[in-house]
């Protein structure tokens, strides 16, 4: 099992990866995902299907709240951290 | 005197085609107590695994069960597409400056909508015993004038366009099992209306309020349109289908296939009216791709 760090890593490479609006040296843990557009609406569901491979499991939609979406500590915090 | 729009007139005929046509969803569609998954239920040149490595991995019988599951999740992104669909039809019927024959019309709409679930969800909860939940997750945000109108059957065109591309294929091939092959025909012949109207209606919308939306926003719009589409193709690529149908590392063969030269071209040949479309709208540029 990864370790939280770990896990934060592979996040911060995916929106590197998906996103053409933040710079790497820009990207924090903290750093708006949503209210930024860094990712956008339609890129939720790729973050959900990334999410669910590093889980090994498939998110329960009906409990998602948007605030989980926030950052990358957030999206951490609601689907990771056991 | 006030002129008639095209859609208004298009819509009194495709109201009373709908009472002329007017079927029972559960009687026009044989749902037998058992359906064997030794029938083809989608089309093998149809399904997302078809003309990729993993194809040749399987035998006729392990084909046949993906057929299963890939209409499974077919009908279920259909049945969670058409609940945000109803939603967003009965919250316009009968708005203020919305012509009577509009309303008129999304009351088919909406019935037509219902007998398509109907049949979508008998399915699924009769022979797999359940619906695929999607992924799609929206943030509530705010519009500008005539833009939420226009999102929506933007939305709407693009899902249902797709979705009818399958189901014209589908409705008359007799490879499938005839539940299978009647879902596709009803689904097509209902949704055929809905497109001509969301097509009149959708330019209408977009001819009398994307000039005040500025050029920034239509650049905007333009990625908005191809993530949109692309969204839309991703839920056809589901890792729950692969898990069910047995196929090994489903997240990795999802992603893999979803981003594949041959399912890339796949979308743009069914893609190609829709975007066509688009661009005659002005919607989006000549030069605009997936």
């Amino acid at each position: 099992m990864k370790t939280e760090a770990e896990y934060k890593q592979e996040l911060l490479n995916w929106v590197l990866k998906v996103s053409t609006k933040v710079k790497p040296e820009e990207l924090t843990v903290t750093t708006p995902l949503i209210e930024t557009r860094i990712i956008s609406s339609m890129q939720v569901m790729e973050l959900i299907l990334f999410l669910e491979k590093l889980k090994g499991s498939r998110l329960n939609m009906k409990a998602m709240k948007p605030g989980a979406f926030t950052n990358i500590d957030t999206i951490y915090t609601t689907f990771l951290k056991v | 005197m006030t002129t008639m729009l095209q859609s208004q007139k298009l819509a009194e005929k495709l109201s009373d085609a709908s009472v002329r046509l007017h079927y029972s969803a559960l009687e026009a569609v044989p749902m037998p107590a058992v359906l064997e998954k030794t029938n083809w239920f989608t089309a093998p040149e149809l399904m997302t695994l078809f003309n990729q490595p993993e194809w040749e991995t399987l035998n006729d019988e392990q084909k046949k069960i993906l057929s299963f599951y890939e209409a499974v999740n077919f009908y279920s992104l259909n049945i969670n597409g058409e609940k945000a669909l109803i939603e967003g039809l009965a919250k316009r019927l009968y708005d203020e400056g919305r012509p009577a024959e509009h309303s008129r019309y999304i009351h088919h709409f909406l019935d037509e909508e219902n007998k398509h679930m109907t049949f979508f969800g008998t399915f699924c909860m009769k022979y797999a015993g359940k619906v695929y939940q999607d992924r799609k997750f929206n943030f509530e945000r705010e519009y500008l004038d005539g833009e939420e109108e226009f999102l929506f059957f933007l939305k709407v065109f693009i899902f249902e366009e797709i979705a009818d591309y399958f189901n014209v294929k589908m409705g008359g091939d007799e490879r499938l099992v005839e539940t299978a092959r009647k879902i596709n025909y009803y689904h097509h012949v209902d949704e055929s209306r809905h497109l001509a109207f969301g097509r009149a209606h959708l330019k209408e919308v977009w001819d009398q309020f994307s000039g005040s939306w500025g050029e920034e926003y239509r650049s905007a719009l333009a990625v908005y349109i191809g993530q949109y589409i692309n969204s839309t193709w991703r839920e056809y690529y589901n890792p729950d289908v692969y898990v069910d149908a047995g196929i090994e590392n489903p997240y990795d063969v999802s992603e893999r296939v979803f981003h594949s030269d041959t399912a890339k071209n796949f979308r743009t040949t069914v893609s190609e009216s829709l975007i066509n479309y688009m661009k005659k709208c002005g919607i989006v540029s000549a030069e605009f791709t997936l």
